[in-house]
C-alpha cells in the first residue's frame, strides 16, 4: 500500500468511526451523566466526609500519608 | 490565458477581514458561553467533598468518561498546532494521529499504568509516587508536575486567540483579542471554581456534542469546497515530501518518528489531565473501556485538524494559480490578492504566520451561522481544555505539595477553598502569559519540551513502581530529576549544548536521550540504594 492510501483510508475510517462513536457516546452519555448526579445527590444527603463511609474509605477520597524514612 | 497571481505582501488585518462570520453568528457563541456558566452555577451544589470536587465522586461512566476524555484532549492548541503541521507538512503529518490513535488502543487493551494505577484508588499520580515511594518523592513529583503543566499551559491563550482574530476577522492590532480572551478566562475560572470536577465533565460534555457535529461538517464542507482529487493532485505537486513522513526530504525523518512513538506511549499512560479522568471513573473495566474508544477521537484530533491545514494550503494554492481578473465579483478579486498576498508574499516583507491559515480559510467556505457553530465548538475545545488543566494543576498543588507539607491536617473545606485560589492564581499567570510573552518558540518545541518535563520521568516512575518490585524511593526521585532534563531539547538551550560541545543533536534526539538517562538513573539508584522496607500497598 503507498502512503498515500495509507492516509487517505486513515482519513476516512477516522471520520465514519469518529460519527458513528460521536452518536452513540451522546446517546449513552447522557444516561450517564443521570447516573452520576443521582450518585453525588446520594453521597451528599450521607454526609460522606473524605474519611470515608462507615470507616471503609472505599469510593471516596482517601488521604494517606506515608511515613518519612 | 491563465496567469498566476502575484502581488505584494499585505498585512494580517486585511487578510483576516474577508471572513463570513456575522451577527447571527456571535449571538450562537454567546449563548453558547452563557449555557456554560449556567451548568456551572447548576452544579454547585453537589460539590460537597473534595472526591466529589476534584474526582466527580468516582462516578462517572464509560460514556460520560469517553466524552470528557475527547472534550479535555482535543484542545484549540492542539487543533491550531496539528492544522500548522498539516499546513506545513501535508499528509505526513497523518503519522503523529496514527501514533497516538494506536498508543491510546494498546493501552486501553491491556491497561498499562492506567489500570492498576485506578485500583490504588488515588486521585493524581503524585498521590501515588507517596503511596508507593516516600512524602519526599510526592512533593517533588508533583512541583515538577505543576511547574511543566502550568508552563504547559502558557500558549495555549495566545495560540487560541489567533483562531478568534483569523475566523472571527477581529482586528489583531486592536484590544478586541485580548478582551475576548479574557472573558473566555472568566467564564471558564467561574464554572471550574464553582463546580470542580463535576460541572468540568459535564460541560465537557455539552462541548463534545458542539465538537462532534462541527468537526464533521466542516471535514466535509472542505472536502466539498475542494474536491478530494485537487488536495491530493495539489499537495503531492507543491510539496517535496507530501506523504512519507520518514523520506530522505521530509521535515520529520525517521529520529522524529521514533520519538513520537516513545512520546505517544508515555504521553497517553500518564499525562495528568488524561489520567485524571481514568482515576474518576466507577471501576477499572470502566477505565480501559473509555481508552479504548478514545483512542478513535485521539487519532481523530490530530488527523482533523491537520486535513484543516491540508486544504487551506490547497484553497491558497488554488487562488494562487487561479486567474482572478477573470472573477466577476470585485471583492473576491481583492480578497484572493489579500490572501495571496500574505500566504505567499513572493519574497518580499516578513514571513506569514502559518498558524492562522486554517482558520482563515475556515473563515471563507463556511456559511452564516455554521460558522458561529464551528467559533463555538472551537471555543468549546478551548474551555474544556483549560478547566481540566487548571483544576489538574490547582488539585495537585494542594492534594500533594501543600498538604503533605503541612503534615495532612487540612480539612476538607480548606483543600476545597486553596484549590479554588491556585485556580484563579493559574488562571492569571497563563492570562499574563499568553498576552504578554513572546517566545520565538514554534508551538509544537515549546509544548513538547514543558510536556517532556514532566512526562519522561513520570512513565519511568509509574512504571518502575507498578510493575518492578525493586524499584525504590531514591530511584523514583533519580528518574523524576533526569526526565527533568527533557528541558535541555528546547532551541535556545539546545543550540548553545550543541556550540559548545560541536554537536548537532535534534531536539527528538534531545527527547529520547532523556528519556534513556531517566530509565538508567532509576534502575542504578533502585539497586544502590534500595528502600529498607516494603509495605502493604506501597506506604513505607
Amino acid at each position: 500500500m503507498s502512503w498515500q492510501g495509507l492516509w487517505l483510508g486513515m482519513l476516512w475510517v477516522v471520520l465514519v468511526l469518529f460519527a458513528g462513536m460521536s452518536v452513540v457516546v451522546t446517546v449513552l452519555g447522557v444516561r450517564d451523566i443521570k447516573k452520576m448526579l443521582a450518585r453525588l445527590a446520594s453521597q451528599a444527603s450521607d454526609k460522606e466526609t473524605d474519611a470515608g463511609v462507615d470507616g471503609s474509605g472505599d469510593g471516596v477520597f482517601e488521604f494517606v500519608e506515608p511515613k518519612e524514612r | 490565458m491563465e496567469q498566476s497571481l502575484i502581488i505584494d505582501p499585505v498585512a494580517l488585518k486585511d487578510v483576516i477581514s474577508g471572513t463570513n462570520f456575522s451577527t447571527v453568528d456571535w449571538v450562537i457563541v454567546s449563548a453558547y458561553l452563557m449555557i456554560s456558566v449556567v451548568i456551572g452555577l447548576l452544579v454547585n451544589r453537589y460539590a460537597k467533598s473534595m472526591a466529589a470536587y476534584i474526582g466527580a465522586g468516582r462516578s462517572v461512566g464509560t460514556w460520560l468518561g469517553i466524552a470528557t476524555m475527547t472534550g479535555t484532549e482535543l484542545g484549540l492548541v492542539t487543533v491550531m498546532y496539528n492544522a500548522e503541521v498539516g499546513y506545513r507538512d501535508g499528509f505526513a503529518s497523518f503519522h503523529i494521529g496514527l501514533v497516538f490513535g494506536v498508543m491510546v488502543l494498546i493501552i486501553g487493551l491491556t491497561g498499562f499504568i492506567v489500570g492498576p494505577l485506578r485500583r490504588q484508588k488515588v486521585l493524581t499520580i503524585p498521590e501515588y509516587y507517596g503511596k508507593r515511594f516516600s512524602r519526599t518523592t510526592r512533593i517533588l513529583g508533583g512541583i515538577i508536575l505543576a511547574a511543566a503543566g502550568i508552563l504547559n499551559m502558557g500558549v495555549f491563550l495566545s495560540v487560541g486567540s489567533k483562531f478568534l482574530v483569523g475566523i472571527t476577522g477581529l482586528n489583531p492590532d486592536a484590544m478586541a483579542v485580548p478582551i475576548v480572551m479574557t472573558v473566555l478566562l472568566v467564564i471558564v475560572l467561574i464554572y471550574t471554581v464553582l463546580g470542580g470536577m463535576i460541572s468540568v465533565i459535564i460541560t465537557d460534555f455539552v462541548q463534545f456534542v458542539v465538537l462532534s457535529v462541527g468537526v464533521i461538517v466542516t471535514t466535509l464542507l472542505a472536502i466539498n469546497e475542494l474536491g478530494m482529487s485537487t488536495i491530493v493532485e495539489t499537495v503531492g505537486r507543491e510539496m517535496e515530501a507530501g506523504f512519507n513522513p520518514v523520506a530522505a526530504n521530509s521535515n520529520f525523518g525517521f529520529s522524529y518518528v521514533t520519538f513520537i512513538v516513545m512520546m505517544g506511549l508515555m504521553t497517553c499512560a500518564v499525562w495528568p489531565t488524561m489520567v485524571s479522568r481514568a482515576l474518576a471513573m466507577e471501576s477499572e473495566k470502566a477505565v480501559r473501556r473509555q481508552y479504548t474508544w478514545s483512542s478513535v477521537s485521539f487519532a481523530m484530533r490530530m488527523v482533523i485538524p491537520a486535513f484543516w491545514g491540508i486544504c487551506a494550503f490547497v484553497f491558497i494554492h488554488e487562488m494562487a494559480s487561479s486567474n482572478v481578473f477573470e472573477m466577476a465579483d470585485a471583492k473576491d478579486m481583492a480578497d484572493a490578492k489579500n490572501v495571496v498576498g500574505y500566504f505567499m508574499p513572493d519574497g518580499g516583507g516578513g514571513s506569514p504566520d502559518s498558524a492562522y491559515a486554517m482558520p482563515v480559510f475556515l473563515g471563507r467556505i463556511l456559511p452564516v451561522g455554521l460558522i458561529g457553530i464551528i467559533t463555538a465548538a472551537m471555543i468549546a475545545a478551548f474551555m474544556s481544555t483549560h478547566d481540566s488543566y487548571l483544576l489538574c494543576w490547582s488539585s495537585v498543588l494542594v492534594q500533594d505539595v501543600v498538604a503533605p507539607i503541612r503534615g495532612g491536617t487540612m480539612s476538607t473545606q480548606s483543600r476545597i477553598q486553596l484549590t479554588r485560589l491556585f485556580i484563579v492564581l493559574i488562571g492569571i499567570f497563563v492570562w499574563a502569559w499568553g498576552l504578554f510573552y513572546e517566545g520565538d518558540d514554534r508551538i509544537w518545541d515549546y509544548l513538547a519540551v514543558t510536556g517532556a518535563m514532566y512526562f519522561t520521568g513520570a512513565a519511568v516512575v509509574l512504571a518502575g513502581g507498578l510493575y518492578w518490585k525493586r524499584s525504590s524511593s531514591a530511584g523514583a526521585i533519580a528518574g523524576l530529576l533526569c526526565g527533568a532534563t527533557a528541558v535541555l531539547g528546547v532551541e535556545a538551550i539546545r543550540d548553545r549544548i550543541n556550540y559548545a560541545m560541536g554537536t548537532e543533536f535534534t531536539g527528538p534526539e534531545f527527547g529520547l536521550g532523556s528519556i534513556a538517562f531517566s530509565v538508567i538513573s532509576f534502575i542504578l539508584f533502585s539497586l544502590l540504594i534500595p528502600d529498607r522496607t516494603n509495605g502493604e500497598g506501597g506506604v513505607q
